[in-house]
């Protein structure tokens, strides 16, 4: 028989696999809209994720910290379901980040499509597929309780921090040559430092989820090492 | 009816008897005298091992309520035991000062070392002397609260305002004073069900135990009664090592700085309480904690 705690503890894995869901389709949008070939496109791609998934990522995000305090305050969770509890929420946070990224991301789409294009509009799909199977790969983490995989992603945000210093570059090279680039290229790094930091979060979630099912704390390991 | 009556007679007689055994083992009143707990936070000195408990098995007739325990009691923290029902946490905390050999047909076996010295070659008034305790239920004398605190003292002749001083220290330690101290000469029984087990506490402290054994005494208290005797735990670990059995979770995480996990009558894992709630080693102690045990 299955408890009503266990239910609920359900019901917090579900909302969080639903949000998580909902971040990966607006990542995906914004990058499609972003790489759309007609403004019609662009439109309809951006619309979605900035007038239908940022408002429900934002009613799952304060309904999964709303779980999580009625969980602390009337269960009493302990051990794993405690550092279960406590992941949750922290994902919870991340997911509504990236969503806010993805929108940044959707709202310069259009900008981008009626101008000409720099170069460097091309590393962007490159560094935004990178981005996505992270974004993939920690959800299904979670999903799975796997913390191989989880800790397989924090290698690839060193990728995407490549990618985006070299977007930086070659854009700086590149509107010193040519100054009708600037705005675009002011867009594009901006979208670039966007998908950078849907990779952070991404790399959080993996973090939390090698919390939630070993109860290591392996956050900021990575910038020790490298600063030492 | 008269029955239940009869046995819960037998019962209230061997409490009563076990308390005698207790206080009668009160030393000298000023040359076991402690300092009063200072407010704040208490001194914790370096970890010693106070008391150590090699392979102990305990029985009851041919029941082996106890199977191969082994673990340290760090000295100035407290130790919670936790299990379910019937699990031998209780007849453990009890092996500690002997308290089963007042059950017929009780025997241990394996070695229960404090500061060293053998537990079962102790002398056994000078052993209760040095590791009092404290029942679930809280048990006054039909005497007034400041008797009920002095009647061990005044067993190894404690009077006068030497008697009045170590009765008013007691009840400030176990956290009464303040609450009790216009109405010393009142029947114990007029207390809540919270300050009687504050005063079965004082009663314990009057003999200033080294260790203070306690037996799920909260398992009858409000919250708030609850938070002033895990306050009042928390305050005495700089004077005292406390061992508590307890059915929550909750207490034994609030209150112990290490707690140990026991299922049917094996110990099965003891750590450092916050391991222990956050991530326990063993399967077992998380089925159980989780409440997915059974």
């Amino acid at each position: 028989m299955q408890r009503h705690f266990e239910i609920e503890l359900e019901e917090l894995r579900l909302r969080v696999l639903e949000m998580g869901s909902l971040v990966q389709r607006a990542l995906q949008l914004s990058v499609e809209a972003l790489q759309g070939r007609s403004i019609g496109t662009t439109a309809d791609a951006s619309n979605e994720v900035i007038e239908r998934i940022e408002p429900r990522v934002n009613e799952l995000h304060r309904e999964i910290d709303q779980r999580a305090l009625d969980l602390h305050a009337l269960q009493q969770v302990l051990a794993v379901d405690l550092r279960f509890v406590t992941a949750a929420t922290r994902i919870g946070s991340d997911l509504e980040r990236m969503s806010d990224r993805s929108v940044n991301i959707a709202r310069r789409a259009i900008s981008i499509l009626t101008s000409p294009n720099p170069k460097s509009l091309k590393q962007i799909p490159r560094m935004a597929e990178t981005v996505d199977s992270m974004v993939r790969d920690c959800l299904a983490a979670f999903e799975h309780r796997d913390p191989t995989l989880a800790r397989a992603i924090l290698q690839r945000d060193r990728k995407v921090d490549e990618y985006r210093d070299d977007v930086f570059q070659e854009l700086v090279d590149e509107v010193s040559t040519e100054t009708r680039f600037i705005q675009q290229a002011l867009d594009l790094i901006l979208i670039s430092r966007n998908l950078e930091r849907i990779a952070d979060h991404a790399t959080n979630i993996a973090e939390s989820v090698v919390f939630m099912v070993v109860g290591e704390d392996i956050r900021h390991r990575y910038n020790t090492a490298s600063s030492a | 009816m008269s029955h239940i009556l009869h046995r819960s007679a037998v019962f209230t007689s061997c409490i009563l008897k076990i308390i005698h055994m207790i206080m009668s083992a009160q030393p000298a009143l000023d040359s076991r005298a402690t300092p009063e707990t200072p407010a704040g936070k208490p001194e914790t000195p370096a970890a010693v091992i106070k008391l150590v408990v090699k392979n102990l098995s305990c029985y009851y007739g041919t029941n082996k309520a106890v199977r191969d325990v082994t673990l340290g009691i760090q000295e100035h923290r407290t130790t919670a035991l936790i299990g379910p029902s019937g699990c031998g946490k209780s007849t453990f905390l009890r092996a500690l000062n002997r308290m089963n050999e007042v059950v017929p047909g009780a025997r241990v076996e394996g070695e229960m070392l404090l500061d060293g010295q053998d537990i079962l070659k102790m002398e056994i008034t000078g052993l209760r002397r040095r590791v009092g305790m404290v029942f679930q239920k809280a048990n006054p004398f039909p005497k007034s609260i400041f008797d009920n605190v002095a009647y061990g003292l005044r067993i190894h002749g404690g009077k006068g305002s030497q008697l009045e001083s170590a009765v008013e220290q007691s009840l400030r330690r176990s956290a009464l004073w303040d609450e009790v101290k216009d109405k010393l000469h009142r029947s114990a029984f007029e207390l809540s069900g919270g300050q009687q087990q504050r005063l079965s506490i004082a009663r314990a402290l009057a003999i200033s135990p080294e260790v203070l054994l306690l037996d799920e005494p909260c398992s009858a208290l409000d919250p708030i009664s609850t938070a002033r005797i895990e306050e009042l735990l928390y305050n005495l670990k700089s004077t005292c090592t406390i061992v508590i059995v307890t059915h929550n979770m909750q207490q034994a995480a609030r209150a112990s700085d290490y707690t140990g996990y026991f299922l049917m009558g094996r110990l099965i894992e003891f750590n450092e309480t916050r391991t222990m709630f956050e991530n326990p080693s063993k399967q077992e102690t998380e089925d159980y904690i989780t409440g997915r045990f059974g």
